[in-house]
């Protein structure tokens, strides 16, 4: 794999720095419809060096993983990676940074905005580099997500067929594979899986069935603990 | 822009001569891209090159030069690189398993309208042209998809030997939303 991520001048390979890397991903869906997947860092984990090939970034992002840590405590540990807000909100948490709102227009039709996000606070600097890494990453002519398109309509094509119509989409992966609140708040998974998009789908579907709001905002949470 | 509409046609023989080797240069650059020779094209750009491609916006009227095109170092465009990142492209490709261009796209680049707005010091001495023309460029891929993307692009060459640098290339791509499904070419 070529570098293309922010330290690739550096000699590091792949699309973004590694900074999850000591840490174990966890895939966590709640009761609202939400899921996430994050990394729960262990408990003594220090700042990884990132955005190496331009040292002033590099530095203010140190500074603010120090400042996380002192404000947020053992809180600190979740870094967030990639998570999606019910119903149509998506985030990417670090590298890049920003909002993804999907806006459904008929089955096989979805219009995407994206919002990039830096800190108003942060150096010119630091801004200008991590708003040319999110043109680079992202987007149409990102290198990262060019291909995305690619996939999608052909994904989407390929379900428009005859026979793949015939058939139900499989959403089996790790099925019962979570803990409940262990060791964070959540159906927590520790192996990738499918729980998030199917947590989503039994909560949209209690939209579509007009139930209660104690239903919906998972008060409780009883009518899927009894569907499972 | 308007100044350049104002120029009167009183050139001289050496005007005609640098315009013709200009347009050479433009249409060797264009087939260097066709035949996939990424790594020549490459060598066309100058170390500082600035390749930008605003994103367009649909505005109300009287707005259009304050609001229409984003702004190269400000926002999000569609590019706005060097020629570090286009070397990141190009190493991209090549590595055959870039799935946006994988097989690689049938491209056909085409240049017209060509207008020298700008040589400096002098058309006896030409060390920086600017030089706008329009674009067309077809893109077929696979079976069935092909794009078609037209738009005006500004270029700023640098004397280099007996050739030119592109050292700065600014694209207006006719289009508000993106009608092809990417942009995995190289412009």
């Amino acid at each position: 794999m070529i570098g293309i991520g922010p330290s690739a001048q550096a000699g590091q390979s792949g699309r973004r720095d590694n900074e999850y890397n000591k840490g174990q991903h966890v895939w966590v869906s709640f009761p609202q419809g939400h899921g996430v997947h994050s990394v729960w860092m262990p408990e003594e984990f220090q700042y990884q060096p990132s955005y190496m090939q331009y040292p002033v970034v590099d530095e203010y992002f140190r500074h603010c993983f120090e400042e996380r840590k002192r404000r947020l405590g053992d809180k600190a540990r979740i870094m967030p990676f990639t998570g999606n807000l019910f119903p149509n909100t998506s985030y990417h948490g670090r590298q890049p940074r920003g909002l993804c709102v999907w806006h459904p227009h008929s089955p096989t039709e979805t219009e995407a905005w994206r919002f990039f996000l830096v800190d108003a606070d942060a150096p010119a600097e630091v801004k200008d580099v991590l708003r040319r890494f999110y043109m680079r990453y992202s987007g149409p002519a990102g290198m990262t997500e060019q291909d995305d398109m690619e996939n999608w309509l052909y994904a989407t094509s390929a379900s428009s067929g005859t026979i793949a119509r015939r058939y139900p989409f499989n959403y089996q992966q790790s099925m019962g594979a979570y803990k409940r609140n262990d060791p964070l708040p959540g159906d927590v998974s520790v192996q990738i899986t499918e729980q998030n998009a199917r947590n989503y789908y039994d909560v949209y579907a209690r939209y579509l069935k007009g139930d209660g709001w104690d239903s919906l905002l998972g008060h409780g949470d009883v009518v899927r603990q009894a569907a499972e | 822009m308007s100044a350049a509409l104002e120029k009167p046609v009183t050139h001289g023989l050496a005007w005609f001569a640098l315009k013709q080797e200009i347009e050479d240069f433009l249409y060797m650059e264009a087939d260097l891209l066709d035949q996939r020779d990424f790594r020549g094209w490459l060598d066309l750009l100058a170390d500082d090159l600035v390749y930008f491609m605003p994103i367009r916006r649909n505005v109300k009227f009287g707005q259009h030069a304050e609001k229409e095109n984003t702004r190269q170092g400000e926002g999000i465009s569609w590019f706005d690189e060097d020629k570090w990142t286009l070397g990141k492209r190009v190493e991209q490709i090549l590595t055959g398993v870039h799935y946006a261009e994988e097989p690689l796209s049938r491209v056909t680049h085409m240049v017209s309208n060509i207008r020298l707005l700008e040589v400096a010091p002098s058309v006896d001495d030409p060390a920086e042209v600017t030089v706008s023309c329009r674009f067309l460029v077809y893109q077929n891929r696979v079976e069935y998809e092909s794009n078609t993307f037209i738009g005006r692009r500004t270029d700023t060459l640098r004397r280099h030997g007996d050739s030119w640098l592109i050292a700065r290339r600014e694209l207006l791509l006719e289009q508000n939303v993106l009608l092809a499904k990417n942009l995995s070419i190289l412009f």
